[in-house]
């Protein structure tokens, strides 16, 4: 594939690309000369020199052993890989899964300039988390071609959960976790399980992220859809509108807020949604967005495409938004750190599967590409813009992931122990997206045709040339897994300081020794206590007015007027109380 | 009573009260004599302008206005010496039967409608809150009853939907179209109690809509508030202020957020009572913004005093102060809504008016969510108002009329013949003197409860005189009222000032369907039958029942890892990974 650029990249090295090359231990040492590195606080031209998958050396003139491979940079960019956070290469439907799977998957993050991914484990509701964690781990070991980290997500709030997830967070590396408002009698959780929930997963220093639409409305609204006879793609987009989104993403903050503790809103996918975590953000808690590759990159006007294959392939939830002003707004708001992080909720479905739901929108596997095309769409609508600099670049695409999912600076920057993943980047390369040259299994492409500045030319992950000229050069399995801790400071050590000075403390105060008004204790009908079958807060009496003696305390006349107690009841003056009351002082 | 008050009237200096060619106090008094009234020199103000007039009153209505009125002899006559003459009040939010653990609130139809009276207020809406459960008929049969027999101003009545039953529809058509009831309240707070899911709200929303009826909310998020007061009292906070810890202003706001979403997706208008909080009131201001009919109603508490009561030493002052959602805590909050409502972001104001005695409060002592919640507000209502933001030169005195009276009567299609001084309206009138200085305190009020939660707030404007149905009510702070003289004032669905843009909206905001040739590619055929039986996700509580959601079956997920599989070998399988389909690709590929 040619290059098409200027100035050629120059790599002296007499070795030719072999399939074994990652086994020739002196492979493991780079020099790259001359490169402009960025970071997300500034850049500076330096050499950079990798030995055993880590960054060993950052300078001038460097002292480095014989014969090491060296890139000549000539002062193009070289920054962190990318970090994808949001990918699901196994994900199920029906008994399918998508096209991409870890190894397929992964070969297209590594084209792209992403050399980690987080993947999420997606459990059957009421199963396992541990078993399908495990499930997960074992393919993508056998298969991912970059290193990856796991979110589990929880779609069931089931008895044990507890210690399965301590359990994943202590022993297995798994600090994140998602829960869904979305996909109703599926995974969907109610206000009071998400309220469990968040309280648990911040008492282990997880990150909290969150499918925020507002699964109950939507169950309405395709049913109302359906019902007016529509069933295409376009139903998709109709039954699943902004509104719900910011709906959610309101009602997620206001829960994580209660409970102090920080929220992470996967697939920001409208103005509205975003606007929500930006305003909230100024008031205080803490909350991300996290905008992907397609509604960075694309929106939902193609869902009225009058081919179904194209109109189906945008379907993702939540949807993109029909408004076409929306990737403009996502990138500016990801260009001023209102939005921080960078996804593609990679999960491509054939159109032959995508077929399913040709007669009805529901049944249509859900997920877009992606993976590969995220750091060109960002640099093509933000950078190249004049939205955002490079840095910033750096931030959205990697450092910010790395420090929320604590990675940092493990991986996110280029300092001296990072891990040796690197990207050189060319910010004048013009590449036209297309199907046709895709690394994706999958034959279609929603940015079909998309012509982007900036493309990775050289990608180094651990310390290995994995993708240059075009071509890539990994073996199966080669990525590891990266285990996580819990209580990432980026989001804890705000959370500690503000759970010391926003303790609660109630009023002490002498005891109230006024009359009490004396509430029959046998009602004159028994009747049922209020249900609380359903709540989770079911030890905790809730504030009821029982109204089931509403019938015989009308004012004014009354059949027991004549009974003493009950004009004791009405005490305007009590001795020694008035004063007391009416003062109010 | 009313007869002896007006012949027995003291006149100030300024206010003069004067018998016109009247030479017999015999037919003064006389029934047809006191329906008739002439106010002179006034300044007659309404929602959109002021003048200077002459008003007549007779059988109950307004029969002219304008300057050199020829009127029958013998009619009363006040002189108004340029003082404003306004439509009388609507309180639309009042609960003066409210029952709670087998009681009711101090003040009764006939209590509560003397005080607002006194305050100006000739018309409220009240609550019925039928048991959850319990027919919705009954219970408006029931207040219905005891407002007649007590009311002394006339009324309405909202229905609250406590419960979302069987047969419910049934009795909201009844309701609606022989009952004179429009407007309905449903509640997002009161966890097994009142309070209804998000799929309940969407199809009692549809439902209303259909009926053209106005739809209450009460906006606090009652998952969440059950989950704090939990915490709140394991914390050992058992005082009013774990009311309000428990009940922050974000789950109002929230609510509201939610409430206003769901009108939205199903066209209607949606009315919130009880804006407590700066930041509810500005998600319903941001949310008219972007379009959605919302309309939000503070009430006499938010706009005139504020939640730091709750952290009183004095449990019976801070236990006063609890009503639902909570006076936030924040002091900057009456300013805010006040001047929300002069820029017309908030539309109505309302009082919440339900006081219960602080033995009754005492109930709660030990445990705040057994406190029972209402504040008083009833009379304070459009004094606090004006004192607020007339005084403070918020909000002009025509805005004064609408939000006081004006906006209530088109919202709950009362228009004109309430909220309105014009020819043919009922004549609910009052003389307003806006130099009035009055001390609010319990001592003097006509609630019968014994504490104010205004107590000594010193407010500027007051009524001078009211007149309901034509007669003089209130006058020189005597009441002239008889227990039940107040009407019932049926309304009508689909109030214009609602439901005039729903229709048009409803007719262009038609969705509509793509047509596209049928999708004749190849389809990725599901095994028929899973290899072990799983159970259909469940719908037991799912009003949307019919259709299936949208969902992922996850079932199989153990036996369809990509990669290597057992049945990598059955051709049926590598024949659905389709990726160049005969005549197909190019349609699928260029996506253009």
């Amino acid at each position: 594939m040619a290059t098409g650029n200027s100035v050629q990249l120059w790599v002296c090295t007499t070795v030719q690309e072999t399939p074994a090359m990652g086994h020739i231990p002196w492979l493991d040492r780079l020099l790259i000369k001359g490169g402009r590195i960025i970071n997300d606080d500034h850049s500076f031209y330096a050499d950079l020199y990798l030995e055993d998958g880590l960054i060993k050396q950052i300078g001038e003139n460097l002292i480095v052993p014989g014969g090491v491979k060296t890139i000549e940079a000539n002062g193009r960019m070289v920054i962190p890989g990318g970090i994808d956070v949001n990918t699901y290469l196994q994900k199920p439907y029906q008994g399918m899964t998508a096209v991409d799977d870890f190894y397929q998957g992964t070969k297209a993050a590594l084209a792209g300039g992403t050399t980690m991914i987080i993947d999420h484990v997606l459990p059957e509701p009421g199963s396992s988390l541990l078993t399908s964690f495990e499930k997960w781990h074992e393919a993508a070991d056998t298969k991912s071609c970059c290193d990856y980290a796991l979110h589990v997500d929880i779609t069931s709030w089931y008895d044990g959960i507890r210690e399965e997830l301590e359990v994943l967070v202590q022993d297995k590396g798994v600090n994140s976790f998602q829960v869904y408002m979305a996909y109703k009698d599926l995974y969907q959780m109610s206000d009071s399980q998400l309220y469990e929930a968040f309280t648990f997963l911040k008492s282990l220093g997880a990150v909290i992220l969150v499918h925020a639409e507002n699964g109950d409305l939507i169950a309405q609204e395709q049913k109302r859809i359906l019902e007016m006879g529509i069933t295409g793609p376009e139903g998709h987009a109709l039954s699943r509108p902004e509104e719900l989104e910011a709906e959610a993403v309101f009602r997620a903050i206001t829960i994580a807020s209660r409970i102090n503790c920080p929220v992470y809103i996967t697939k920001v996918m409208s103005k509205s949604a975003a606007d929500i975590i930006a305003l909230a953000r100024k008031r205080g808690p803490l909350v991300f967005g996290e905008p992907i590759t397609a509604s960075l990159g694309t929106d939902g006007t193609h869902y009225w495409s009058k081919n179904w294959a194209k109109a189906a392939a945008f379907v993702t939830s939540p949807p993109l938004s029909p408004d076409p002003t929306t990737p403009d707004h996502l990138n500016s708001l990801l260009a001023c750190g209102d939005l921080q992080v960078t996804g593609s909720g990679h999960c491509p479905y054939s159109t032959a599967q995508k077929a399913i739901g040709k007669d009805n929108f529901t049944m249509i596997p859900e997920g877009v590409n992606g993976i590969e095309e995220r750091m060109t769409v960002v640099w093509d609508k933000a950078v190249a813009t004049g939205k955002m600099d490079e840095s910033q670049f750096v931030a959205v695409t990697s450092t910010n992931a790395a420090k929320i999912f604590n990675l940092y600076p493990r991986k996110g920057r280029i300092a001296v122990g990072s891990d040796a993943d690197v990207v050189i980047w060319d910010p004048d390369k013009v590449k036209t997206i297309t199907a046709k040259s895709h690394k994706s299994a999958i034959e279609y492409n929603i940015f079909e045709g998309m012509e982007c500045h900036g493309a990775p030319l050289v990608v180094i992950s651990q310390g290995k040339i994995v993708f240059e000229d075009g071509n890539l050069h990994v073996n199966k399995g080669m990525g590891r897994f990266i285990p996580r801790k819990p209580f990432p400071e980026y989001l804890y050590q705000r959370i500690k300081i503000r759970n010391k000075v926003g303790g609660l403390q109630g009023v002490s105060r002498g005891m109230y020794d006024g009359p009490v008004y004396e509430i029959p204790a046998t009602p004159k009908y028994a009747t049922p206590a209020p249900s609380t079958k359903s709540s989770p807060a079911k030890n905790q009496p809730p504030p009821i007015r029982n109204l089931h003696q509403s019938n015989f305390s009308l004012s004014g006349a009354q059949i027991d007027d004549n009974n003493p107690r009950r004009t004791g009841h009405r005490i305007v003056a009590p001795p020694g109380g008035r004063s007391n009351i009416t003062s109010l002082g």
